[in-house]
């Protein structure tokens, strides 16, 4: 593979050390994503989780709104953290892939095995369309602020149209007791959760707020606004995450570790790391 | 100058050579611990809401289930009763006025499937507005999906408050769960056939969301097909050519991963839009909902007070009664949190004794408890213009089994209920009592 002996031909690699990395990439990758996965999955559903969890709660105003915020947050510092590390654009379709099939796995077992939700009332929302998206804009712009104007912000508009085709079935009108509703508000009227009444629902409602029927564009327009700059704070929070250093822990005597000697104590400060084949290959 | 890194977080609180030999015995039984048996739960929380919240609140009375106990899958099962509502004054102050409320069913997930729901006529799509003083009759019609036994109660769910749980019965569901579905018209036209609810149009969204899945997946291919960690960080750290790192095969290849994109998610969304040509947003507001008119009862019957005698199990409470009617009446039911506290029916006689039978045929034994008892012994009727003190004593061990007995450590020590007299010709009157609640030891 011509990249990978370019990189590593460069790095002066000899061909068994570039087979113990390999077998490191084929360990640590699968972990990682299912890692990334299971925690992004536990951050988005404490944060976006019934809009996500719920046909009938898949809203024009509040749903592309907090999802985004909420995705952004997470797969942001997971694309500022690849890009820095190794340089790959791929850090939003990691943490999609990984955090869609998390869902399906929870949706599956947790709500339709366990609790005898149907699928029709719980499939998850998808954000992969969304993340290849940002990547690439981030890959082809190879600038982090090119990728918040361009990407953060259609990151709503991104995902409401990805995921419109699977919800309009469920936004066609149907009559339920002489009452015209959506087919999504049905499923949710006949499959009971514990509290499922419309009034729990934080959905868009007809309020005074509420301006024509412009609702998708305006919430998408200010879901990328927000979405711009809680990707800027989390690409930026990532860089800190990333900076390895450790500090002398004050406890260590009394949990029976012993006390670091100065010497051995790695500071901030002393970033990156001395490597042997920096100077070399200056 | 070079330095080695060296992990100075030790957090063991035990150096290893001070671990016990036989810490590995304590985490294998800890690990088996897990696979004890463990009692199958069934309810839902029903008896663990205060005491004082499900005496003085929603009195569900009347309920009746046509179709409960031994179902089959698809089978239905319809609830019907009365819900009365205390007025303002007695309406505990820790709950919100019912201005929006919704009715439903409390039971474990959803084991069966809401096909209708009324209040008062009114069907229950959405929430309605009700008001504290009135009393509401309510149907509901639930078809079952999940074979097993679940307990089913009629609820209203009130905005600010949460569920107050009215009486439950127990159904025996059998079948396959694939024999259930539920299935309608959908569409401007109606042309949309919705055979089962349950997998409406899961086609379209495992089709989308594999599509999505084997994009993303080529995407990260792309990249991890290439020695990927250690040599891209150790060729960012000693900052190696960057069109190493980035090709211009790779930009190709995102822009044709953008272009794909963009594509699919505009042709879908195009497509999908033309396909459903009346497309609504969810449908929230509230209905308007009409009280039921009862009769007046001429009777003014007020709670003087209540004690719960713990080793007893017995509530008693006190109340003056007035008949201003123009027919004698007894006392033959003291109906609170669901449970129904009735005289002997023979003690009534007559027409009243028919109707306070009928009354309870079809009402879950556990609930009606022949154990109401009139402290003085003073049987005799109430009779018109006639005011008397009667003390209602109600013991039995349903008090413990539905957690009521709760009421002596509650931070409100109040009981309410609904007291039901009848007079000769089988007329049931109904009165809500609400009173201050003593606690007996002995």
């Amino acid at each position: 593979m011509a990249y990978s002996d370019a990189i590593t031909q460069k790095l002066n690699m000899s061909t068994n050390e570039e087979r113990t990395y390999r077998l490191f990439d084929l360990i640590i990758i699968p972990i990682v994503v299912v890692v990334l996965g299971a925690a992004f999955h536990l951050h988005y559903m404490l944060t976006a989780g019934d809009w996500d969890f719920w046909v009938d709660w898949k809203d024009r105003l509040y749903w592309p709104l907090i999802s985004s915020v909420s995705f952004v947050i997470f797969a942001g510092a997971v694309q500022g953290l690849l890009w820095r590390t190794i340089r790959m654009p791929i850090g939003m379709t990691v943490a999609a892939i990984g955090l869609i099939a998390m869902e399906w796995i929870s949706r599956y077992v947790n709500f339709y095995e366990w609790a005898y939700f149907p699928l029709s009332q719980v499939w998850p929302a998808t954000w992969i369309a969304a993340a290849i998206f940002v990547d690439a804009i981030l890959l082809i712009s190879g600038s982090f602020l090119m990728t918040a104007l361009f990407g953060a912000f259609f990151l709503p508009t991104i995902f409401v149209l990805s995921n419109y085709p699977m919800l309009a079935p469920f936004r066609i009108p149907t009559e339920v007791m002489g009452t015209e509703v959506t087919v999504a508000d049905w499923v949710g009227y006949t499959f009971q959760r514990g509290g499922s009444p419309e009034y729990l629902r934080i959905i868009e409602s007809a309020g005074m707020r509420v301006l024509g029927a412009e609702t998708w564009f305006i919430s998408c327009l200010f879901g990328g606004f927000l979405s711009i700059f809680i990707y800027m704070m989390w690409w930026g929070i990532s860089g800190i995450a990333v900076r390895p250093y450790s500090r002398a822990n004050p406890f260590a005597a009394y949990m029976g570790g012993e006390e670091p000697r100065d010497d051995e104590k790695i500071y901030v400060d002393e970033y990156p790391l001395p490597l042997p084949n920096r100077d070399a290959n200056k | 100058m070079m330095k080695s890194i060296k992990n100075t977080n030790q957090s063991s609180a035990v150096r290893i050579e001070n671990q016990s030999r036989y810490a590995w015995l304590l985490m294998i039984a800890i690990t088996l611990m897990t696979f004890l048996p463990v009692e199958t739960v069934s309810a839902h929380g029903e008896r663990m809401h205060s005491p004082a919240l499900r005496m003085r609140s929603i009195q569900f009375y009347d309920v009746t289930w046509q179709g409960a106990g031994d179902m089959k899958v698809g089978d239905q099962v319809t609830m019907e009763g009365k819900i009365y509502f205390p007025a303002k004054e007695y309406w505990p102050n820790t709950m919100k006025a019912p201005d929006v409320g919704y009715l439903q069913t409390s039971g474990p997930a959803a084991v069966f499937a809401k096909v209708e729901s009324y209040i008062s006529e009114t069907p229950m799509v959405q929430s309605g507005g009700l008001k504290l003083g009135s009393t509401y009759s309510f149907k509901i019609i639930m078809q079952a999906r999940i074979p097993g036994k679940w307990h089913m109660h009629p609820t209203v769910q009130i905005t600010g408050s949460g569920p107050i749980v009215g009486p439950g019965e127990w159904t025996n569901v059998t079948g396959s769960m694939s024999d259930a579905s539920v299935s309608g018209v959908a569409g401007r036209d109606k042309d949309v056939v919705i055979d089962d609810l349950a997998t409406y149009s899961l086609d379209v969204i495992f089709g989308w969301h594999a599509v999505w899945f084997a994009l993303g997946i080529i995407w990260l291919l792309w990249w991890v097909k290439r020695p990927t960690l250690l040599p891209r960080y150790r060729a960012v750290q000693e900052e190696l050519d960057k069109n190493l790192l980035i090709t211009s095969a790779d930009k190709r290849m995102g822009v044709l991963m953008l272009v794909v994109t963009v594509v699919l998610v505009a042709g879908g969304a195009i497509n999908a839009d033309s396909t459903h040509n009346t497309v609504l947003p969810l449908q929230t507001g509230n209905v308007p909902l009409e009280p039921l008119v009862i009769e007046d009862t001429n009777l003014v019957v007020k709670a003087i007070k209540s004690t719960y005698n713990v080793p007893k199990r017995s509530m008693s409470m006190e109340i003056s009664v007035t008949n201003n009617g123009d027919s004698p009446v007894k006392v033959g039911e003291f109906a609170t949190a669901g449970i129904r506290f009735i005289v002997n029916p023979a003690s009534l006689g007559g027409a009243a004794a028919q109707a306070l039978q009928e009354s309870v045929t079809g009402y879950p034994g556990e609930y009606v408890r022949e154990v109401l008892a009139i402290e003085d012994g003073n049987t005799s009727a109430i009779l018109p213009g006639e005011s008397r003190n009667v003390t209602l004593v109600a013991a039995d061990a349903v008090w413990e089994i539905q957690n009521l007995s709760e009421i002596v450590l509650s931070p409100v020590r109040r009981a309410g209920g609904l007291i039901f007299f009848f007079d000769e010709e089988g007329n049931r009157l109904r009165q809500y009592v609400d009173a201050s609640t003593d606690v007996a030891y002995n």
